[in-house]
């Protein structure tokens, strides 16, 4: 029996390929395990065109091309896609760290996640898009439902380099004013900026009315600090450095972690947002399994 | 309090290792990415005080440290008896006046040194303990603290050689009889090796040994029941080589004991 690769340890997943491979992997596995979509839209809009065949109605008929190029084709509508989705992804630099060489850098955990949701989004015929940011946009790619929206996602996530700092609040900010219409905006990204600023913009998105879901990563070694008897930290963002013995301050670290996690989760039920804590180390088909 | 190895207290200087290293210590240490260094810093602020408060511990912990094992290494020598109240004990005291004891040392006679040990030994007794006074004859002499200070004055150099491990035998049974809580057997002897030799070995080489020069000794021994079952110490001051001197009597009179491996044995040069 073959093994599903959505409960495999993902870094061993990542070495089976690119984040293509990996994606569609995880997708099959995950998609044979669920009963029904997970996902409920309400959007409503124009998909694509198709050519015409015999017994389509001819209202959907688009007169249009018709006159123009004297053929035939049909406009595919909202009845197929009932979902506009919408993935935000922190490119920053924290995002490019990894606790040791044998996991996935947060990035890379984030971008074979990403594809993988969007993958899933697409094949239920939901539009999807990509926006990806650190200290600004970097790439936004509009949902969309047509054929080679994923590997356009796919490119998105391959052409963006890993960013400077984080000022995601800013960056989240502008987005809000991208995402006109309603749908599902999921942020994927490791919180490392400040809470209250970008709270304030995901409660923007959330008034609007969009559904809300926030993907926070973490690598395991982020949770738990170990690391030689005493030792500098430097923030790879500010550049910002703490000399600590991390056998003494272990205790009081995993307490203010677990209370960051705790606030955010609050913070995100207070405002009708779901808050999704996810680690590094976890299979993609669980962390996909939590918006189920 | 005094010390036997007083020389040792200059390891004292060492007590202050942890602090100059602490002081001194200028390690670079290596330097790791890591992005929550936020909810480091929380987590420090928030612990400071505690770690402040646990190094400042750790370091007085490691200077005494230091410092009790220099001290130990100095042997210090408390007084068990700070002179005040203590519990009623019953308290041998076994007076060394053999030939040797006549001997005139640091311009008196060695006999004297004794009978001051003694006097201050019966100066400690109060009217709820029991005292006995033994000489080198063997006899076991009780009374008042009054009337055995009038022996000790009275007492002289003898011409009879004090076999100083059957008398510790005799006074510890003595003590041990006694309903008392306390227990004590006072050795004040110049330790020559003849009275610490057995009878057997005494008579093969007695008459060598006796001919040594006589040499100040001054041994305490206490039977202390807190130091179950018997506790033993010795104060000595002793000469040269020999069977004789402190180690000799730590060595004789452990055999006293009816359980040497509970015996504590304190014995050194001056």
């Amino acid at each position: 029996m073959a093994q599903r690769l959505d409960l495999l340890d993902p870094a061993e997943v990542a070495r089976l390929g690119g984040i293509e491979i990996v994606a569609e992997g995880v997708v099959e596995g995950f998609l044979a395990g669920v009963h029904r979509s997970p996902f409920r839209g309400f959007s409503v809009e124009f998909t694509e065109h198709r050519a015409y065949q015999a017994g389509d109605e001819l209202r959907y008929l688009d007169w249009r091309i018709l006159g123009r190029s004297d053929r035939l084709f049909v406009k595919q509508f909202e009845e197929e896609t009932n979902l506009r989705a919408m993935i935000l992804l922190d490119a920053s630099r924290s995002m490019a760290w990894q606790g040791t060489p044998e996991r996935l850098t947060k990035r890379a955990y984030a971008d074979r996640l990403a594809a993988a949701l969007a993958l899933i989004l697409l094949r239920q015929r939901d539009a999807t898009g990509l926006v990806t940011f650190d200290e600004q946009v970097r790439q936004v790619i509009p949902a969309r439902v047509k054929a080679g929206q994923w590997t356009r996602i796919v490119r998105g996530l391959l052409d963006t380099p890993d960013g400077r700092g984080t000022a995601a609040h800013a960056a989240l900010q502008r987005l809000t004013a991208l995402l006109a219409r309603r749908g599902m905006v999921v942020l994927v990204s490791d919180l490392l900026f400040d809470r209250e600023l970008a709270l304030a913009a995901l409660r923007y998105l959330r008034h609007r009315g969009h559904q809300v879901i926030v993907f926070h990563l973490m690598d395991p070694a982020e949770v738990k600090l170990t690391g030689p008897p005493e030792v500098r930290f430097r923030d790879p963002e500010s550049s910002v450095s703490v000399v600590v013995r991390p056998r003494e301050l272990a205790r009081a670290y995993a307490n203010t972690v677990q209370r960051e996690i705790a606030a955010w989760r609050k913070a995100c039920r207070r405002h009708g947002i779901s808050y999704h804590h996810v680690q590094t180390d976890m299979p993609f088909g669980l962390a996909l399994r939590l918006l189920t | 309090m005094s010390f036997l190895h007083p020389l040792a207290l200059l390891g004292l200087a060492a007590a202050a290792i942890p602090a100059l290293l602490h002081l001194l210590q200028r390690r670079i240490p290596p330097e790791l990415d890591f992005p929550p260094v936020r909810y480091l810093s929380a987590a420090e602020r928030e612990s400071a005080r505690r770690l402040k408060l646990r190094h400042l511990l750790l370091m007085i912990l490691r200077t005494a440290l230091i410092a009790v094992i220099v001290l130990a290494a100095a042997r210090p020598l408390i007084p068990l008896r700070g002179g005040g109240a203590h519990q009623p004990t019953a308290v041998v005291i076994i007076l060394d006046n053999s030939p040797s004891s006549g001997a005139v040392v640091s311009a008196g006679p060695v006999l004297d040194r004794l009978r001051v040990a003694a006097r201050s030994s019966l100066a400690r007794a109060t009217s709820a303990d029991r005292v006995w006074l033994m000489l080198c004859d063997g006899v076991l002499r009780g009374g008042t603290r009054e009337a055995l200070l009038a022996i000790i004055d009275s007492t002289h150099a003898g011409w009879q050689r004090l076999n100083l491990v059957d008398a510790v035998g005799r006074a510890a049974r003595i003590v041990d009889a006694q309903p008392l809580p306390g227990r004590e057997v006072h050795v004040l002897s110049d330790l020559q090796r003849t009275a610490l030799a057995s009878r057997r070995s005494q008579s093969r080489k007695g008459r060598r040994s006796s001919s040594s020069a006589a040499r100040p000794l001054l041994a305490v021994i206490f039977h202390n029941p807190c130091l179950s079952p018997f506790a033993l110490a010795a104060h000595g001051v002793t000469g040269e080589g020999g069977e004789g001197g402190a180690a000799g009597a730590e060595k004789s009179l452990r055999g006293v004991s009816r359980r040497p491996e509970a015996a504590v044995a304190r014995c050194g040069r001056r």
